[in-house]
C-alpha cells in the first residue's frame, strides 16, 4: 500500500499510509474510532462507502506462488484502479473478508448451506459435489453436524457460528489475503477466543496473509505476528508485536497500552489516559481541575472500611447460596427466579427460565460487579433490580423496602434514588433534546433556577464546560455522551447507582476517562454502584466484590481480586483465561 | 407452522364475525325507514306498517342479525328492500365484476410498482433514479378518477383504440381484455405510484445492509447481489404494503367504475344507499370486508413463507 489517501469530499480521513503485507504474514491494524482503520481495510477490498473516495497504490500479488501462476490475474493489480469486473473476479477467491456483525452479515432469508456454495459457485461455477466441499467447510471451523447446519438459516445459529460461517466463506477458496474488520468485537470473550484460534489456525493452513483490524490490543497479541497502530488516519508506529508492546516507541502506543490493561498511576491510584491536546477544552485531564476537589485516595483502598466479603461457589448439588451477606444491606435479594413465555393451551409451551434462584446482598457503599456472558440473566437481573419487570418468584429489597410487586405510583421513592447509566451512548439519550432538558428531566419537580444551578454542578462534576447546556447530544463524542447520561444518572443524588456496560461502547482511552471519573463520583457521592459488564478486567478494577454468573445463576461471588486471581468455579476459571493478554514478559 | 397457520385462520374467522356484528347493527341503528324510503311521504301509515312487516323489518334487531348472517354464509342473502328480488345474484354479480378489475388493478400497480422503485433506488443518486422518484410522486398526486378521464381522452377520445365505458364478462376474450384494460389502468396507475415509493424506500434500505456488502465481497457483482440477495429481502415490506393498497383498490374500484360505467359493486353500492336498501348494503359491504380480511390473511400465511425469521422455531 502506498500513499493511500481516503477522502469523504474536501475532507481527508485518511493521510497518506504506507505498509505492506508479506505473504503468509498476520498484520494487526489497531487504532480507536475515526483513526481510519476500517476505511483502510475497506479501500483494499474496494467496497467503500459511496461518496468516499480513495487514492495512492494498493499492489496486490506482485509475488508470483502456485495459486497465482496458475490462475490468469495479471501480476500485481491495483485495487484502487481496477475495474469492477477485476475486483470482482477476486473478491471472495483471493481476497475475502470477515466483517463485525455476525448477526447482519450473512442473508437472512437465505440458508447457511446455500450461502456457502454461493462463493464457491461464483468462482468455480464447475466444481463438482459442492454440497460435499460445503460440509467439508462447516466441519473445518468445527461445527458441529455440518450437514444438518447447511440446511438452517442465520437466524438459527448463535453469535459465534454465525461468524464462524463467516470465515468458512472467506476461506472457501483458500484466498492470499483475509481481511478481517473487528471480527470477534460482538463476540463473548469464550467464543471470541475459540474464533480467533480457529481463524489464525484456518489462515496459517491455507498459507494466506491476514490483515486484522481491532481496536483490542489483547486480542491483536494473540493473533499478529506485526502490528500497525493508527490514529486520526495516519500510522503512529508499527513493527513486530513484541517490539511495539514491550517497547513502544510513540507515545500514544505507550497510552494506548496502558490503557487497554487499565494501568493506574504509581502514586494516585487512577488510571492512567490519554491525555490528548485536542481534548483539554471540553473534557479536562483526569488529573486537574474535575478532580481537584476530592481527595486524592487510591483505589486500591476502598472508601470505607468494609467487612470481610466470603469468596464463595455454586456447588452443584446444595441449595443455591447466599452470595456476600451483610446486615442491613442497599439492596437484598433473595431467591429470585424469572421465567419468559407461557404454558400454552396449543402445542408445546416454550419458557426460557432467565434467573433461576439468585441470592445476594449488596452493602452500602459496596462497588459490586455483575459480569456475565450473553444470555446469563444479568439483563434480567438488572430489569428486575430497577423494578422495570416484575419476577416470577423471589424477593427484592431495596434499602429494607421491597420492591416487588409495588405499582409505579409507590416507586418514586426508588427512581430517586436508584439511576441506570446504561451501555449504548448514542442511543440512551434523546437526540431531541438539549443536554440541560436531558440532566434536568428526573429533578422537574424543582424550580427553575434550581434545575440550572444543578445542571451546571453536574456538567462541572462529570468535566464537561457548563456551555454543553445547550448543546445536543449529537454535538458531543462517544466519551462525552457518557458523560452526559452519568451527570442524568446523579441528578437526583440518588443512593444507588446501576451502570449496565457503560464503558462497553468506549474506546479504551475514553473508558478509562470514564471508569476513573465513575470511581471519583461513587466517592463523592458515596454511591453504591452495581457494575454489570462481560469485561472481567474492568470490573476487577472498579469494584470490590464481583459476582459472575452463568445460565441464570450466580456460580461464585467474593472480592474481585480473590476471583480473579484464584478462581473456584471452573466457568469462572474459563472466563478468565479466555480474557485476551496483551503479550508481556522478557526481551 | 402449521400450528400459527390455524391459528391466524382462527382470528380471521373470529375477525370476520366482529366484524359481521358491526356492520349489521351499525346500520340498523342508522336513521332511515326502508319501508318509508320505497313508499315516499304520501303513503299513509298503515301502508308503511304493512310493508315493515312484510319486509320483516318490523322485528327486533338481533332476530333479524341471526337471519341475516346465517343466510348470508348459506347463499341466501335475503330479498332486496327495494327491487324484492334476491340480493344474492345481483351482490355476487358485481363482486366479480369488482374482484376482476381490482386484480387487474393490483397487476398494473405492482408491473409499475417494481420496476420503477428498484430503478429509482439503485441509481437514487443519478438523475434518472431522481426521475423515477418525481415521476411517481407525480404519480400519488393525481386522482384515480382524473387519471380515468384522461386516459379515457387519450386513448378513447382522441386515439380510439380502446371503449371510453362498459363492460364484457372475460367469457367475451379480447372485448373483455378491451374493455378492463383502462379502467384497470386507472385504478393501477396512482397505487403503483404509492407502491413504487414502498419498493424503493425497501430496496434502498436493503442495499444498505451488511449481507449486500458481503455479498459484494464474495465476488458479486453489485446488479448481481441485488438480484440474489437483495430483493428478495426487500419484498417482504413490499408485499406487506400490497395488501393493505387492496383495500384502497376496492375504495377506488367504487370511484372507477362510475367514470367507466362499469356494473360491478361500486354502482351497485350506490345504488342501495340511494334506495335505503339496508339488507344490500349489508350485504355488499360484509362481502368488501370478507375480501379485505381474506387478502390479509393470505399475506400473513405468506410471509413466513418469504423470511423464514417470521416461522416460528419449533
Amino acid at each position: 500500500m502506498e500513499n493511500l489517501t481516503v477522502s469523504a469530499g474536501s475532507e481527508e480521513l485518511v493521510h497518506g499510509i504506507n505498509f505492506e503485507i508479506r505473504r503468509g504474514e498476520r498484520v494487526g491494524l489497531i487504532g480507536e474510532s475515526g483513526s481510519g482503520k476500517s476505511l483502510t481495510c475497506l479501500s483494499v477490498i474496494g467496497l467503500l462507502d459511496r461518496g468516499l473516495s480513495a487514492t495512492g497504490r494498493i499492489t496486490f500479488g506482485s509475488v508470483p506462488t502456485a495459486a497465482t501462476t496458475a490462475g490468469s490475474e495479471p501480476e500485481g493489480l491495483d485495487l484502487l484502479t481496477a475495474d469492477e469486473n477485476e475486483l470482482a473476479r477476486i473478491r471472495g477467491d483471493r481476497l475475502s473478508m470477515v466483517f463485525q456483525e455476525p448477526m447482519t452479515a450473512l442473508n437472512p432469508l437465505m440458508k447457511v448451506g446455500d450461502q456457502l456454495s454461493e462463493v464457491i459457485r461464483i468462482h468455480r461455477p464447475k466444481t463438482p459435489n459442492v454440497r460435499d466441499k460445503v460440509d467439508e467447510l462447516l466441519s473445518s471451523v468445527q461445527i458441529p453436524d455440518p450437514a444438518r447446519t447447511a440446511t438452517v438459516y442465520p437466524h438459527q445459529m448463535s453469535g459465534g457460528q454465525r461468524q464462524r460461517v463467516m470465515l468458512a466463506m472467506a476461506m472457501a477458496n483458500g484466498p492470499d489475503l483475509l481481511l478481517a474488520d473487528e471480527p470477534t468485537t460482538a463476540l463473548d470473550v469464550t467464543v471470541q477466543k475459540r474464533v480467533l484460534n480457529l481463524m489464525v489456525h484456518q489462515v496459517q493452513h491455507a498459507g494466506s496473509s491476514l490483515l486484522f483490524i481491532t481496536h483490542d490490543l489483547g486480542v491483536v497479541s494473540e493473533v499478529c505476528d506485526r502490528v500497525i497502530i493508527m490514529r486520526h488516519g495516519r500510522i503512529v508506529e508499527s513493527g513486530s508485536i513484541h517490539r511495539v508492546f514491550t517497547a513502544p516507541e510513540h507515545p500514544y502506543t505507550r497510552a494506548l497500552i496502558a490503557a487497554s490493561s487499565l494501568e493506574t498511576h504509581p502514586t494516585t491510584g487512577r488510571l492512567l489516559t490519554l491525555d490528548t491536546p485536542k481534548d483539554f477544552e471540553h473534557s479536562p485531564p483526569d488529573h486537574s481541575d474535575a478532580a481537584a476537589g476530592l481527595p486524592v485516595v487510591s483505589a486500591s483502598v476502598p472508601a470505607e472500611p468494609q467487612p470481610e466479603i466470603e469468596h464463595l461457589t455454586l456447588c452443584a448439588e446444595s441449595a443455591p447460596a447466599v452470595f456476600n451477606t451483610v446486615d442491613s444491606p442497599a439492596i437484598r435479594v433473595r431467591d429470585l427466579t424469572r421465567t419468559y413465555g407461557k404454558n400454552r393451551v396449543f402445542g408445546k409451551s416454550r419458557t426460557v427460565q432467565a434467573l433461576r434462584g439468585v441470592s445476594f446482598d449488596v452493602a452500602r457503599g459496596q462497588r459490586f460487579g455483575i459480569v456475565g456472558e450473553s444470555g446469563c440473566g444479568k439483563s434480567t437481573l438488572l430489569r428486575l433490580l430497577t423494578a422495570l419487570d416484575q419476577p416470577t418468584s423471589g424477593r427484592i429489597e431495596v434499602a429494607g423496602n421491597s420492591i416487588v410487586g409495588r405499582s409505579e405510583r409507590h416507586l418514586r421513592w426508588l427512581r430517586d434514588s436508584m439511576q441506570l447509566v446504561f451501555q449504548d451512548p448514542m442511543g440512551s439519550l434523546d437526540p431531541r433534546m438539549s443536554v440541560t432538558d436531558i440532566i434536568a428531566e428526573p429533578i422537574h419537580r424543582a424550580s427553575r433556577q434550581e434545575r440550572r444551578f444543578r445542571v451546571e454542578e453536574l456538567l462541572e462534576q462529570v468535566g464537561l464546560p457548563i456551555s454543553a447546556a445547550g448543546k445536543y447530544p449529537h454535538e458531543f463524542s462517544g466519551g462525552q455522551r457518557q458523560r452526559i447520561a452519568i451527570a442524568r444518572a446523579l441528578a437526583t443524588r440518588p443512593q444507588i447507582l446501576i451502570a449496565d456496560e457503560a464503558v462497553s461502547a468506549l474506546d479504551v482511552s475514553v473508558r478509562a476517562q470514564v471508569l476513573n471519573l465513575l470511581d471519583d463520583l461513587v466517592k463523592e457521592y458515596q454511591l453504591t454502584l452495581v457494575f454489570v459488564s462481560h469485561d472481567l478486567n474492568v470490573v476487577r478494577h472498579s469494584c470490590d466484590v464481583v459476582a459472575v454468573m452463568k445460565g441464570g445463576r450466580i456460580v461464585e461471588c467474593g472480592p474481585a481480586d480473590s476471583v480473579m486471581a484464584s478462581p473456584d468455579h471452573p466457568y469462572t476459571a474459563e472466563l478468565v483465561a479466555a480474557i485476551p493478554h496483551v503479550r508481556e514478559g522478557a526481551p | 407452522m402449521l400450528l400459527n397457520a390455524l391459528r391466524r385462520v382462527g382470528v380471521f374467522a373470529l375477525t370476520v364475525f366482529v366484524a359481521s356484528l358491526v356492520v349489521f347493527f351499525l346500520l340498523g341503528v342508522l336513521p332511515g325507514d326502508p319501508a318509508r324510503a320505497q313508499l315516499g311521504l304520501q303513503a299513509s301509515e298503515e301502508q308503511v306498517q304493512a310493508l315493515r312487516e312484510q319486509l320483516g323489518v318490523d322485528r327486533p334487531l338481533p332476530v333479524r342479525y341471526l337471519e341475516w348472517i346465517t343466510g348470508f354464509f348459506t347463499g341466501d342473502m335475503g330479498v332486496s328492500y327495494a327491487s324484492r328480488s334476491p340480493v344474492g345474484p345481483q351482490v355476487l354479480d358485481a363482486l366479480q365484476v369488482t374482484l376482476l378489475l381490482v386484480l387487474g388493478g393490483i397487476g398494473v400497480a405492482v408491473l409499475i410498482a417494481l420496476p420503477l422503485g428498484i430503478l429509482a433506488a439503485v441509481r437514487h443518486h443519478r438523475p434518472d433514479g431522481t426521475l423515477f422518484s418525481g415521476l411517481s410522486q407525480l404519480g400519488i398526486s393525481i386522482p384515480n378518477f382524473l387519471a380515468g378521464l384522461l386516459l379515457i381522452a387519450v386513448f378513447s377520445v382522441a386515439l380510439g383504440w380502446l371503449p371510453s365505458g362498459g363492460w364484457q364478462p372475460p367469457v367475451a376474450g379480447v372485448d373483455f381484455l378491451r374493455h378492463i384494460a383502462l379502467p384497470a389502468l386507472a385504478l393501477g396507475l396512482v397505487n403503483g405510484a404509492i407502491l413504487a415509493r414502498y419498493t424503493r424506500a425497501a430496496v434502498l434500505e436493503v442495499m444498505r445492509e451488511d449481507f449486500m456488502r458481503t455479498a459484494r465481497a464474495k465476488g458479486l457483482k453489485p446488479g448481481a447481489a441485488l438480484v440474489r440477495h437483495g430483493l428478495r429481502n426487500a419484498l417482504v415490506p413490499v408485499v406487506t404494503v400490497t395488501s393493505i393498497e387492496f383495500a384502497n383498490l376496492i375504495i377506488g374500484a367504487v370511484v372507477i367504475e362510475t367514470v367507466f360505467v362499469i356494473p360491478g359493486l361500486g354502482s351497485t353500492l350506490i345504488r342501495a344507499v340511494a334506495n335505503r336498501d339496508l339488507i344490500m348494503i349489508q350485504s355488499i359491504v360484509m362481502c368488501v370486508v370478507i375480501l379485505v380480511l381474506l387478502v390479509n390473511l393470505l399475506v400473513d400465511l405468506l410471509r413466513p413463507v418469504i423470511d423464514p425469521r417470521l416461522r416460528i422455531a419449533s
